[in-house]
């Protein structure tokens, strides 16, 4: 008889999957259309788009293939045996504050934006505390639950993306997509430097991979999972370009929404899909906020081996809650953001690259 | 015990920490299901006070029509009574204020209605042609785009005279206004003497690309509406600067190949004939050789029956089929000829879309006339265009000879 397959602490491969789409997509859905045709001024950011998600990509399956080198072991375990136990204290500690602070840019966000289009009287303070409350719920249990209900998620969250594109399809036209081919290289590359910050939150898996049971099979599901969020954005994208336009795409704070908004049935029975739209949207937020909490637990936790968890949610908490709520307006959350991002493509990108070529160089393995 | 006083804290707890606190009752609000805006007569009202600079500016005044729902249902059609008050029955209200900014406006009549307007349902923004002259078209719609309320979908039309009387008109068929504006203007496509619906979305994108641009444009005659012909709007500042009637409107349709069905009449051999286009395409080609004189040549491709015929034709002739073949594209020729020699030599704003076409098709000489397309040097009105129609009669209808 075929044992009970969930009763243990350990994720398959399709939890990576999920996980890694999950993480991804977020706030980005909403404002890269924006933000890419700033940079392009025209249908080509779909080269930007591919261009700054395959270099990503490229990088997430450097880190899964360092990960898979290390089977069931998390960055401060690994870097101890690549380098030596101060400097993977140092890093752990490092990574653990910028995952910190990557939780406290996303509550704000999702705080931000729907106050914007769902709550007009609630105050911001509000809606960020209870947020943050469930998702001080999801992480006090064990870490491997969270990653399991990324697998329940997905279905829904693309199922609602793709009902957003398929009822735009009547309002796409092709012709406001022209001209092709007409932006500089100056313009792609800033546009896929904007793309890239989207495509920030797989370095998660430095801390889950002690749950992953299948290492064989990691760099190919993580690269699995990254195509999820780069399909969506080429969607999104080339949806948001030609139903509105450039120029309105450049110009609306989340064309996406907008989008969600255009949604009309015929006979007027069914006009409000933003709201479905959103309800998923800080689902997705709720899981990547929910697992960027978990993995700042986990690195402490590594450090400080003889602290519970649960001391760590309760001092972290407050701490937390206080930087979310620091930038006073729109202008000084997004440079807040992308102070993380740029610190995102160090801890996801220039770490795990190095850390590997140093672990190939000295030919260190996990497991001797 | 300890179990009891636990479960009964677990049940207080469940009221005192659900709730809302942006609950909205739906009996709360007043939904808004159009707009129209006017502005308000100069006032040389030397009060001698301080004014602050707002003040001296223009001033809005803005009507939101309310759907009363207890008289919608039941309620008589609300036809032969004239005014704004709620009066008995009538299934809608509408709600005039004045004020600097349409938000402060907004903000003004829910202090005077018992139900906050709600703007979500908007269907209709109207906008008065003084207002639109004047060139507040841009200032007005901020509001609209901005406001997280509003959805992109709300048509916008120009009404001839004062705006406020287009949301007062007695509907037939319809209960409200708005709606029945809403279902003419999607009758539309039966005549194409008006143009496509254009909501707020595409006023957005025109706005932001700079071009020159035109909006439906609503009549109100014995308290009736119709819509008929366009406004059009320059693109150095958004101003309104005059009108298409309905035959220019269609002649317009044809070249941007928006005719969906369309009934132009001529005579042949002194007899009327009326043919019924089922279906209109536009095609549109450049010659760019010569960037002062770019040669444009729209083709349009018509498909259609014979609609209507008086006197003795005989349509088994196939020599009749050609003729009137060839009579229907030379109406269509003279209508949208008539139109382009308008608007290039009048009006110098190119609306037919070449422009978005050149940028398309012929992106770098785009490049090189995009500054000066419509304005200054004025590369549309020197350019030429040439129309070539070519028409097919499909159906003759189910008689081929009336009298003899």
């Amino acid at each position: 008889m075929k044992s009970f397959e969930y009763g243990d602490s350990e994720v398959g491969r399709k939890e990576v999957l999920a996980g890694v789409a999950n993480m991804v997509i977020g706030f980005g859905v909403l404002t890269l259309p924006r933000t890419v045709a700033n940079a392009t001024h025209s249908i080509d950011g779909w080269i930007s788009i591919s261009l700054g998600g395959l270099s990503v990509i490229f990088f997430a399956g450097v880190l899964a293939k360092l990960i898979s080198r290390f089977p069931k072991k998390n960055l401060h375990e690994f870097t101890s045996l690549i380098i030596n136990k101060p400097i993977a204290t140092i890093l752990t500690f490092l990574f653990a504050s910028y995952m910190m602070l990557f939780i406290c840019y996303e509550m704000r966000v999702v705080a931000e934006i729907s106050k914007l289009y769902l709550f007009d009287q609630t105050p911001t303070e509000v809606i960020c505390f209870v947020f943050f409350l469930v998702t001080i719920y999801a992480v006090s249990g064990p870490s491997t639950v969270i990653l399991r209900l990324n697998l329940l998620f997905m279905p829904i969250i693309l199922f609602i993306i793709f009902l957003l594109i398929v009822m735009n399809i009547g309002f796409f036209e092709f012709k406001t997509t022209k001209p092709f081919f007409q932006t500089g290289w100056s313009g792609i590359l800033r546009g896929s430097k904007e793309t890239i910050f989207s495509f920030l939150g797989f370095e998660t898996l430095l801390f889950y991979n002690s749950f992953i049971n299948a290492p064989k099979n990691t760099v190919k599901f993580t690269i699995m999972g990254m195509s999820i969020p780069l399909l969506l954005y080429l969607l999104v994208f080339v949806f948001v370009v030609g139903v509105f336009g450039v120029e309105v795409a450049e110009n609306t704070l989340y064309p996406t929404a907008e989008l969600a908004k255009r949604v009309e049935i015929p006979g007027g029975f069914f006009e409000r899909f933003e709201s479905v739209f959103f309800t998923i949207w800080v689902v997705t937020l709720f899981s990547t906020a929910s697992m960027a909490f978990d993995v700042t637990l986990l690195a402490f936790t590594s450090i400080f081996k003889k602290i519970k968890r649960m001391t760590f949610i309760f001092f972290l908490s407050p701490l937390i809650y206080i930087i979310a709520m620091s930038p006073q307006n729109f202008a000084e959350t997004s440079i807040f953001g992308e102070w993380i991002s740029y610190l995102g493509i160090g801890f996801s990108m220039f770490m795990p690259l190095l850390l590997l070529v140093i672990a190939m160089m000295r030919g260190v393995k996990g497991n001797g | 015990m300890d179990k009891l006083c636990r479960s009964i804290w677990i049940f207080c707890l469940l009221f005192l920490v659900t709730g809302c606190w942006d609950q909205n009752e739906i009996e709360e609000r007043g939904f808004v299901i159009g707009a129209a805006i006017d502005m308000v007569e100069e006032q040389t009202d030397d009060s001698g006070g301080e004014m602050s600079e707002i003040e001296l500016g223009d001033k809005y005044k803005l009507t939101y029509q309310f759907v009363v729902p207890g008289n919608f249902i039941g309620g008589s059609s609300g036809g032969g009574q004239s005014g704004g008050g709620a009066l008995e029955g009538k299934p809608f209200l509408n709600l005039t204020a004045e004020g600097a900014s349409i938000h402060q406006i907004t903000r003004k009549m829910a202090a005077e209605t018992s139900r906050k307007p709600y703007l979500e349902h908007i269907n209709l923004i109207v906008l008065s042609e003084e207002l639109s002259r004047k060139g507040h078209l841009r200032d007005v719609m901020d509001f609209f785009v901005r406001d997280h309320e509003m959805r992109r979908v709300a048509k916008v039309m120009v009404s001839e005279g004062e705006a406020r009387k287009v949301l007062e008109i007695s509907p037939q068929h319809e209960k409200m206004p708005v709606l029945f504006i809403e279902s003419l203007s999607e009758n539309i496509v039966k005549h194409s003497t008006s143009l496509p619906p254009i909501n707020m979305g595409d006023v957005h994108s025109y706005l932001l690309k700079g071009n020159s641009f035109i909006i439906p444009r609503i009549v109100v005659k014995n308290n009736k509406g119709a819509i008929l012909g366009a406004a059009i709007f320059n693109s150095q500042d958004q101003k309104m600067i005059g009108t298409l009637n309905e035959s220019e409107t269609l002649g317009l349709n044809f070249i941007t190949g928006k005719v969906k069905s369309a009934v132009p009449e001529f005579l042949i051999n002194g007899q009327l004939v009326a043919f019924e286009i089922k279906g209109a395409e536009s095609k549109i080609e450049a010659d760019v050789s010569d960037k002062n004189q770019i040669k444009f040549t729209v083709k349009i491709n018509v498909d259609g029956n014979v609609g209507e015929l008086y006197g003795d034709l005989a349509l088994e002739n196939r020599s009749v089929l050609s003729e009137i073949e060839e009579k229907t594209a030379k109406e269509i020729e003279r209508i949208t000829n008539r139109v382009i020699d308008k608007i290039q030599k009048k009006y110098k704003a190119d609306v037919f879309e070449l422009g978005a076409y050149l940028k398309q098709e012929h992106y770098k000489t785009w490049q090189q006339v995009n500054k000066e397309w419509d304005k200054g040097e004025n590369y549309f009105s020197k350019s030429v265009v040439d129309v070539q129609v070519r028409v097919d009669v499909r159906q003759i209808g189910a008689s081929i000879k009336m009298v003899k």
